[in-house]
């Protein structure tokens, strides 16, 4: 399987347009437009206990190319455990005001992967993830951004690499293969949940396209 | 056929793009994010030379090195025990990044723990059960 193969099957197939929870308003996120997020680890909906770690490792690079500062999540996860938040559910339900504080973070984002599997559907192979995410303002708490995407790429099994992996994967052989084929299909998925125009996040202040940008 | 060359292109754009629209030169922060929680095949040592690499890498490419990599380094570094390159590397996040200040001055008044990990942020409030996500 390999990496060219992967980018022609997200081009071609995962076209699919991110859906909002919400009607996009924007007026409270142009209200407060934050110059630095925090992104705590994603809550696992899934079956797989790599999920949210996979999906948060992806997260930052869409996040920053959309100009904001994201904190280094490594260094956010192993704080906040120290604190005593030993699980995400622990992390999401803490107050925002006080997660930002001890940061100097303007806004927190919460991430949730819904769905992260491989499978079959008749001759056709497919990866599926999909997460849902929401922006909050950490001073006031206000709700600045939400959306959810789905990716699902498909394949062949008689003929597409992609599918003759997923199947020598469902024989039980090439787990590697199969957690690094979801792992780039959470980091698709994280571009189009966050860095597409006009449903994602609005571009921060580091956006070569925002006025005085700060330099980078 | 064309979507091979469309996608080789992107590929290439890709690896071009840092020098086109002075983005951020990404290397291989991201895999070591996701290694650290999946359980590492590398050293934490292997891991800080990765790092290193990919800072000697974005200055020749004249490339901006992306929000949290110093700042992770730092870290790094002190669980290396380095605690000197520790606070260099996070004095440049500080630096390069302004936003970071408030982490990086807790961070570095943390320093100079011993054992394992004990990069500690002032005692706060510990946060309460309310608010938060859905």
């Amino acid at each position: 399987m390999n990496r060219l193969d992967a980018l022609v099957a997200a081009l071609v197939l995962a076209l699919a347009p991110a859906c909002a929870l919400a009607p996009r308003d924007y007026t409270a996120y142009r209200a407060h437009l934050p110059r630095s997020i925090l992104v705590l680890p994603p809550l696992n909906e899934t079956t797989d206990a790599l999920a949210s770690a996979s999906y948060l490792s992806t997260v930052t690079e869409p996040l920053c190319e959309r100009g904001y500062y994201v904190f280094p999540v490594a260094v956010v996860t192993r704080v906040l455990e120290q604190h005593g938040l030993a699980t995400a559910e622990a992390m999401h339900r803490a107050s925002p005001r006080v997660l930002g504080e001890m940061f100097g973070a303007d806004a927190v984002m919460y991430v949730a992967v819904e769905e992260w599997s491989t499978g079959f559907l008749l001759l056709e192979s497919y990866v599926q993830v999909k997460a849902r995410a929401r922006l909050v303002d950490a001073a006031t708490g206000i709700v600045l951004w939400e959306g959810e995407h789905e990716t699902r790429w498909q394949d062949d099994v008689r003929v597409g690499r992609l599918g003759r992996t997923i199947a020598r994967v469902a024989a039980g052989r090439i787990v590697n293969t199969v957690m690094d084929t979801l792992h780039r299909a959470g980091a698709v998925n994280a571009h189009e949940l966050f860095d597409v125009d006009g449903v994602g996040l609005l571009e921060g202040p580091r956006h070569p396209g925002v006025q005085g940008a700060a330099p980078k | 056929m064309a979507a091979r060359v469309l996608a080789l292109g992107l590929l290439v754009t890709g690896l071009a793009g840092c020098f086109a629209q002075q983005s951020y030169y990404w290397g291989g922060y991201q895999t070591l994010l996701y290694e650290a929680r999946r359980g590492p095949s590398t050293s934490r040592q292997q891991q800080v030379d990765s790092l290193v690499r990919d800072l000697e890498r974005a200055r020749e490419a004249g490339c901006p090195v992306p929000p949290g990599v110093h700042a992770y380094l730092g870290y790094l570094q002190h669980l290396t025990g380095h605690d000197d390159l520790a606070r260099e590397n996070l004095q440049l996040e500080k630096t390069n990044y302004p936003e970071s200040s408030v982490m990086v001055e807790r961070l570095l008044a943390g320093l100079g723990g011993d054992g394992d990990a004990q990069v500690v942020i002032d005692a706060l409030p510990t946060p309460a059960a309310n608010g938060g996500a859905r």
